[in-house]
Protein backbone atom coordinates (compact mmCIF):
# COMPACT_ATOMS: atom_id res chain seq x y z
CA UNK A 1 0.00 0.00 0.00
CA UNK A 2 1.09 3.17 -0.42
CA UNK A 3 0.62 6.59 1.88
CA UNK A 4 1.95 10.09 1.35
CA UNK A 5 4.08 11.80 3.86
CA UNK A 6 4.90 15.32 4.26
CA UNK A 7 7.60 17.15 6.36
CA UNK A 8 6.94 20.74 8.07
CA UNK A 9 8.93 23.43 8.83
CA UNK A 10 12.66 22.44 9.50
CA UNK A 11 11.89 18.92 9.11
CA UNK A 12 11.79 19.57 5.21
CA UNK A 13 15.51 20.45 4.62
CA UNK A 14 16.47 17.30 7.31
CA UNK A 15 14.84 14.97 5.15
CA UNK A 16 15.53 16.99 2.11
CA UNK A 17 11.73 16.70 0.63
CA UNK A 18 8.39 18.51 1.13
CA UNK A 19 6.65 15.30 0.41
CA UNK A 20 7.34 11.77 -0.81
CA UNK A 21 4.99 8.67 -1.45
CA UNK A 22 6.06 5.75 0.54
CA UNK A 23 5.05 1.76 -0.27
CA UNK A 24 4.52 -0.12 2.88
CA UNK A 25 3.47 -3.98 3.67
CA UNK A 26 -0.17 -4.29 4.66
CA UNK A 27 -0.79 -3.51 8.29
CA UNK A 28 2.34 -1.76 8.59
CA UNK A 29 1.95 1.05 11.23
CA UNK A 30 3.57 4.88 11.93
CA UNK A 31 6.60 3.17 13.27
CA UNK A 32 7.02 1.55 10.39
CA UNK A 33 6.57 3.86 8.13
CA UNK A 34 9.21 5.98 10.81
CA UNK A 35 11.84 3.32 10.00
CA UNK A 36 11.16 3.53 6.64
CA UNK A 37 11.82 7.00 6.29
CA UNK A 38 14.57 7.57 8.83
CA UNK A 39 17.66 6.28 6.06
CA UNK A 40 20.02 8.33 7.70
CA UNK A 41 21.72 8.96 11.19
CA UNK A 42 20.50 12.76 11.10
CA UNK A 43 16.70 12.09 10.58
CA UNK A 44 16.57 9.26 12.77
CA UNK A 45 18.10 11.71 15.45
CA UNK A 46 15.22 14.23 14.38
CA UNK A 47 12.63 12.12 15.42
CA UNK A 48 13.81 9.42 17.47
CA UNK A 49 15.59 9.74 21.02
CA UNK A 50 18.45 8.14 22.33
CA UNK A 51 16.16 5.17 23.57
CA UNK A 52 14.66 4.65 20.27
CA UNK A 53 11.35 6.50 21.55
CA UNK A 54 9.31 9.01 19.19
CA UNK A 55 10.55 12.76 20.31
CA UNK A 56 7.69 14.23 21.95
CA UNK A 57 9.13 17.36 20.74
CA UNK A 58 7.69 15.28 17.33
CA UNK A 59 3.64 16.17 15.74
CA UNK A 60 2.65 13.45 13.46
CA UNK A 61 -0.97 13.51 11.60
CA UNK A 62 -2.77 11.00 10.40
CA UNK A 63 -4.91 13.19 8.14
CA UNK A 64 -6.85 15.23 9.94
CA UNK A 65 -6.58 13.91 13.50
CA UNK A 66 -3.05 13.49 15.53
CA UNK A 67 -1.71 9.95 16.15
CA UNK A 68 -2.36 10.57 20.12
CA UNK A 69 -6.03 10.39 19.34
CA UNK A 70 -5.38 6.88 17.25
CA UNK A 71 -2.79 4.55 18.86
CA UNK A 72 -0.06 6.56 18.96
CA UNK A 73 3.26 5.09 16.84
CA UNK A 74 1.45 1.44 16.53
CA UNK A 75 -1.30 3.02 14.85
CA UNK A 76 -2.06 1.70 11.74
CA UNK A 77 -1.41 3.20 8.63
CA UNK A 78 -4.20 3.01 5.04
CA UNK A 79 -3.82 3.36 1.32
CA UNK A 80 -3.97 6.58 0.87
CA UNK A 81 -3.30 7.46 4.33
CA UNK A 82 -1.39 11.05 4.31
CA UNK A 83 1.02 11.54 7.38
CA UNK A 84 2.13 15.32 7.85
CA UNK A 85 5.49 15.21 10.44
CA UNK A 86 5.06 18.38 12.30
CA UNK A 87 8.60 19.97 14.70
CA UNK A 88 7.33 21.73 17.74
CA UNK A 89 6.65 25.35 17.29
CA UNK A 90 5.67 26.94 21.18
CA UNK A 91 7.69 30.15 21.17
CA UNK A 92 5.58 33.22 21.93
CA UNK B 1 -15.24 57.28 23.46
CA UNK B 2 -18.73 56.89 22.31
CA UNK B 3 -19.45 52.99 21.31
CA UNK B 4 -21.15 52.67 17.51
CA UNK B 5 -20.11 55.90 16.67
CA UNK B 6 -17.41 57.16 14.84
CA UNK B 7 -15.84 60.67 15.65
CA UNK B 8 -14.35 62.78 12.69
CA UNK B 9 -10.86 62.17 14.04
CA UNK B 10 -11.53 58.42 13.69
CA UNK B 11 -13.03 58.34 10.25
CA UNK B 12 -10.00 60.46 9.14
CA UNK B 13 -7.71 57.97 10.27
CA UNK B 14 -9.63 55.04 9.18
CA UNK B 15 -9.74 56.21 6.06
CA UNK B 16 -8.24 53.67 3.78
CA UNK B 17 -9.93 50.91 5.30
CA UNK B 18 -13.12 52.31 5.91
CA UNK B 19 -13.10 52.01 1.83
CA UNK B 20 -12.95 48.27 2.16
CA UNK B 21 -15.49 47.93 4.85
CA UNK B 22 -17.33 51.06 5.31
CA UNK B 23 -18.51 53.09 8.34
CA UNK B 24 -20.34 49.88 9.64
CA UNK B 25 -17.60 47.71 10.08
CA UNK B 26 -15.03 50.39 11.34
CA UNK B 27 -18.40 50.44 14.16
CA UNK B 28 -17.47 46.75 14.60
CA UNK B 29 -14.27 46.92 15.50
CA UNK B 30 -15.17 49.74 17.79
CA UNK B 31 -17.33 47.52 19.14
CA UNK B 32 -15.37 44.87 19.65
CA UNK B 33 -13.30 43.42 22.95
CA UNK B 34 -10.20 41.42 22.21
CA UNK B 35 -8.70 39.80 24.71
CA UNK B 36 -4.41 39.58 24.40
CA UNK B 37 -2.46 36.47 25.79
CA UNK B 38 1.27 37.47 26.09
CA UNK B 39 2.73 41.01 25.37
CA UNK B 40 5.83 39.62 23.79
CA UNK B 41 6.90 38.92 20.15
CA UNK B 42 3.52 37.58 18.92
CA UNK B 43 1.74 39.66 21.27
CA UNK B 44 3.52 43.12 20.13
CA UNK B 45 2.58 42.98 16.56
CA UNK B 46 -0.90 41.80 17.23
CA UNK B 47 -1.46 44.32 19.74
CA UNK B 48 0.60 47.21 17.47
CA UNK B 49 -2.09 46.22 14.87
CA UNK B 50 -5.39 45.86 16.31
CA UNK B 51 -4.22 49.05 18.06
CA UNK B 52 -3.67 50.70 14.63
CA UNK B 53 -6.76 49.05 13.14
CA UNK B 54 -9.06 50.79 15.72
CA UNK B 55 -10.43 47.84 18.20
CA UNK B 56 -12.43 49.34 20.60
CA UNK B 57 -10.97 47.93 23.71
CA UNK B 58 -7.98 45.14 24.18
CA UNK B 59 -7.12 44.01 27.38
CA UNK B 60 -3.69 42.24 27.53
CA UNK B 61 -2.28 39.85 29.76
CA UNK B 62 1.42 39.28 30.76
CA UNK B 63 3.63 38.49 33.82
CA UNK B 64 6.94 39.21 32.57
CA UNK B 65 9.64 41.47 32.92
CA UNK B 66 11.19 43.46 29.76
CA UNK B 67 14.92 41.54 29.45
CA UNK B 68 17.22 42.35 26.98
CA UNK B 69 17.42 39.27 25.15
CA UNK B 70 13.47 39.86 24.30
CA UNK B 71 14.73 43.16 22.49
CA UNK B 72 15.27 41.03 19.08
CA UNK B 73 11.91 40.43 18.45
CA UNK B 74 9.47 41.84 21.07
CA UNK B 75 9.08 45.33 19.16
CA UNK B 76 6.47 47.12 21.47
CA UNK B 77 10.17 46.98 24.06
CA UNK B 78 12.39 49.10 23.75
CA UNK B 79 16.01 49.70 25.42
CA UNK B 80 14.39 52.11 28.06
CA UNK B 81 11.83 49.26 29.06
CA UNK B 82 14.22 46.63 30.28
CA UNK B 83 13.39 46.07 33.90
CA UNK B 84 9.54 47.25 33.19
CA UNK B 85 6.66 45.25 33.11
CA UNK B 86 6.12 43.96 29.88
CA UNK B 87 2.34 44.96 30.22
CA UNK B 88 2.93 48.76 31.20
CA UNK B 89 5.46 49.31 28.36
CA UNK B 90 3.39 48.05 25.40
CA UNK B 91 0.29 50.16 27.18
CA UNK B 92 2.37 53.33 26.79
CA UNK B 93 3.70 52.63 23.52
CA UNK B 94 -0.10 51.45 22.21
CA UNK B 95 -1.87 54.64 24.17
CA UNK B 96 0.61 57.08 22.05
CA UNK B 97 -0.22 54.87 18.75
CA UNK B 98 -3.57 55.05 19.01
CA UNK B 99 -5.48 57.07 21.70
CA UNK B 100 -9.16 55.75 20.62
CA UNK B 101 -8.63 52.34 21.41
CA UNK B 102 -9.31 51.70 25.29
CA UNK B 103 -6.39 49.42 26.71
CA UNK B 104 -6.13 47.52 29.66
CA UNK B 105 -2.73 46.26 30.95
CA UNK B 106 -2.50 43.43 33.47
CA UNK B 107 0.30 41.86 34.83
CA UNK B 108 -0.56 38.61 35.85
CA UNK B 109 0.07 34.63 35.36
CA UNK B 110 -2.66 33.70 33.29
CA UNK B 111 -3.72 30.20 35.12
CA UNK B 112 -6.93 28.11 35.70
CA UNK B 113 -7.60 30.08 38.52
CA UNK B 114 -7.80 33.29 37.05
CA UNK B 115 -8.34 32.91 33.31
CA UNK B 116 -12.42 33.10 33.29
CA UNK B 117 -12.61 36.39 35.48
CA UNK B 118 -9.55 38.04 32.96
CA UNK B 119 -11.27 37.17 30.22
CA UNK B 120 -15.31 37.33 30.96
CA UNK B 121 -16.76 40.35 29.11
CA UNK B 122 -14.20 39.43 26.28
CA UNK B 123 -15.48 38.45 22.56
CA UNK B 124 -12.42 36.98 21.62
CA UNK B 125 -8.88 35.45 22.57
CA UNK B 126 -5.43 36.03 21.29
CA UNK B 127 -3.04 33.29 21.71
CA UNK B 128 0.53 35.35 22.07
CA UNK B 129 1.83 32.67 24.63
CA UNK B 130 5.14 31.26 24.76
CA UNK B 131 4.36 28.10 26.67
CA UNK B 132 1.72 25.41 25.40
CA UNK B 133 0.25 25.12 29.35
CA UNK B 134 -0.91 27.83 29.43
CA UNK B 135 -2.22 28.00 26.01
CA UNK B 136 -4.37 24.75 26.49
CA UNK B 137 -5.63 27.12 29.48
CA UNK B 138 -6.72 29.46 27.58
CA UNK B 139 -7.92 26.93 24.57
CA UNK B 140 -10.53 25.83 27.83
CA UNK B 141 -11.81 28.88 28.76
CA UNK B 142 -12.58 29.70 25.10
CA UNK B 143 -14.21 26.83 24.46
CA UNK B 144 -16.24 27.04 28.12
CA UNK B 145 -17.23 30.70 26.95
CA UNK B 146 -17.71 30.10 23.18
CA UNK B 147 -15.47 32.49 22.04
CA UNK B 148 -13.03 32.06 18.81
CA UNK B 149 -9.32 31.63 19.95
CA UNK B 150 -6.79 32.48 18.14
CA UNK B 151 -3.48 30.25 17.88
CA UNK B 152 0.11 31.69 16.65
CA UNK B 153 3.12 29.69 17.87
CA UNK B 154 7.05 30.34 16.55
CA UNK B 155 10.50 29.02 16.67
CA UNK B 156 13.25 30.15 14.72
CA UNK B 157 12.09 31.01 11.25
CA UNK B 158 9.19 28.62 11.46
CA UNK B 159 5.42 29.39 12.52
CA UNK B 160 1.95 27.87 12.79
CA UNK B 161 -1.42 29.71 12.87
CA UNK B 162 -4.91 28.56 13.20
CA UNK B 163 -8.31 29.82 14.13
CA UNK B 164 -10.29 27.97 16.27
CA UNK B 165 -13.84 28.51 16.58
CA UNK B 166 -15.62 26.73 19.74
CA UNK B 167 -18.22 23.44 18.33
CA UNK B 168 -17.43 24.21 14.52
CA UNK B 169 -13.76 23.45 13.97
CA UNK B 170 -10.74 21.54 16.12
CA UNK B 171 -9.52 22.76 19.20
CA UNK B 172 -5.82 23.67 20.31
CA UNK B 173 -6.01 19.89 21.92
CA UNK B 174 -7.60 18.12 19.24
CA UNK B 175 -4.47 19.72 17.05
CA UNK B 176 -1.85 19.17 19.79
CA UNK B 177 -2.86 16.63 22.77
CA UNK B 178 0.00 16.96 24.30
CA UNK B 179 2.56 19.91 24.96
CA UNK B 180 6.01 20.05 23.87
CA UNK B 181 8.66 19.80 26.93
CA UNK B 182 10.16 23.43 28.02
CA UNK B 183 12.76 24.36 25.64
CA UNK B 184 14.41 28.27 25.54
CA UNK B 185 13.42 29.00 22.22
CA UNK B 186 15.63 30.27 19.56
CA UNK B 187 13.59 33.08 17.48
CA UNK B 188 14.24 35.23 14.91
CA UNK B 189 12.26 38.58 14.86
CA UNK B 190 10.65 38.56 11.59
CA UNK B 191 9.05 35.41 12.46
CA UNK B 192 6.55 36.80 14.95
CA UNK B 193 6.16 39.45 12.61
CA UNK B 194 4.58 37.37 10.12
CA UNK B 195 2.88 35.15 12.46
CA UNK B 196 1.39 37.62 14.58
CA UNK B 197 0.34 39.26 11.90
CA UNK B 198 -1.91 36.81 10.70
CA UNK B 199 -3.20 36.34 13.91
CA UNK B 200 -4.60 39.90 13.52
CA UNK B 201 -5.90 39.71 9.98
CA UNK B 202 -7.77 36.54 11.48
CA UNK B 203 -9.22 38.95 14.42
CA UNK B 204 -10.29 41.58 12.02
CA UNK B 205 -12.23 39.45 9.63
CA UNK B 206 -13.99 37.34 12.22
CA UNK B 207 -15.05 40.93 13.42
CA UNK B 208 -15.89 41.83 10.05
CA UNK B 209 -17.41 38.90 8.71
CA UNK B 210 -15.38 38.73 5.92
CA UNK B 211 -12.97 36.61 3.82
CA UNK B 212 -12.16 32.88 5.04
CA UNK B 213 -10.70 32.06 8.49
CA UNK B 214 -8.03 29.67 9.10
CA UNK B 215 -10.79 26.89 10.56
CA UNK B 216 -9.47 23.67 10.45
CA UNK B 217 -6.51 24.73 8.66
CA UNK B 218 -3.14 24.74 10.48
CA UNK B 219 -0.88 26.92 8.32
CA UNK B 220 2.43 26.69 8.80
CA UNK B 221 4.87 29.35 7.53
CA UNK B 222 8.50 28.77 5.95
CA UNK B 223 10.51 31.42 6.25
CA UNK B 224 13.49 30.01 5.02
CA UNK B 225 11.97 28.55 2.00
CA UNK B 226 9.12 31.08 2.08
CA UNK B 227 6.31 28.68 1.78
CA UNK B 228 3.35 28.49 3.20
CA UNK B 229 1.65 25.09 3.97
CA UNK B 230 -1.36 23.82 5.53
CA UNK B 231 -2.51 20.81 7.38
CA UNK B 232 -6.37 20.38 6.99
CA UNK B 233 -7.88 19.69 10.69
CA UNK B 234 -10.75 17.99 12.09
CA UNK B 235 -12.29 18.00 15.61
CA UNK B 236 -11.62 14.43 17.29
CA UNK B 237 -14.32 13.14 18.94
CA UNK B 238 -12.23 12.21 21.68
CA UNK B 239 -10.82 15.30 22.45
CA UNK B 240 -10.76 15.38 26.44
CA UNK B 241 -11.30 19.15 25.93
CA UNK B 242 -13.80 19.51 23.34
CA UNK B 243 -14.92 16.27 23.14
CA UNK B 244 -18.30 14.65 24.07
CA UNK B 245 -16.21 13.38 27.13
CA UNK B 246 -14.69 16.33 28.64
CA UNK B 247 -15.76 17.94 31.72
CA UNK B 248 -16.87 21.47 30.35
ZN1 LIG C 1 -10.63 19.49 21.01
Amino acid sequence: MKVKVKFFAALKEVFGVEEREVELGKGASIKDLLDTLCDSPRCRQSVFDDSGKLKMRIQIMKNRLPIQSFDGISTRLEEGDVISIIPPMFAG
Amino acid sequence: MVLGVLTGNEIARYRRQISIFGKNGQKKLKKAKVFVAGAGGLGSVVLAYLTAAGIGSIRVVDNDIVEPSNLNRQILHWDCDVGREKVTSAKEKLEKMNANVKLEAISATIDRDNVEELVAGYDMIVDAMDNFSTRYVLNRAALSRKIPFFHGAVQGFYGQVTTIIPDRTACLRCIFPEAPPPATPAVVGVTPGVIGCLQAGEVIKYILGMGELLEDRLLIWDGLKVEMDEIPLEKNPHCRDCGSQSSL
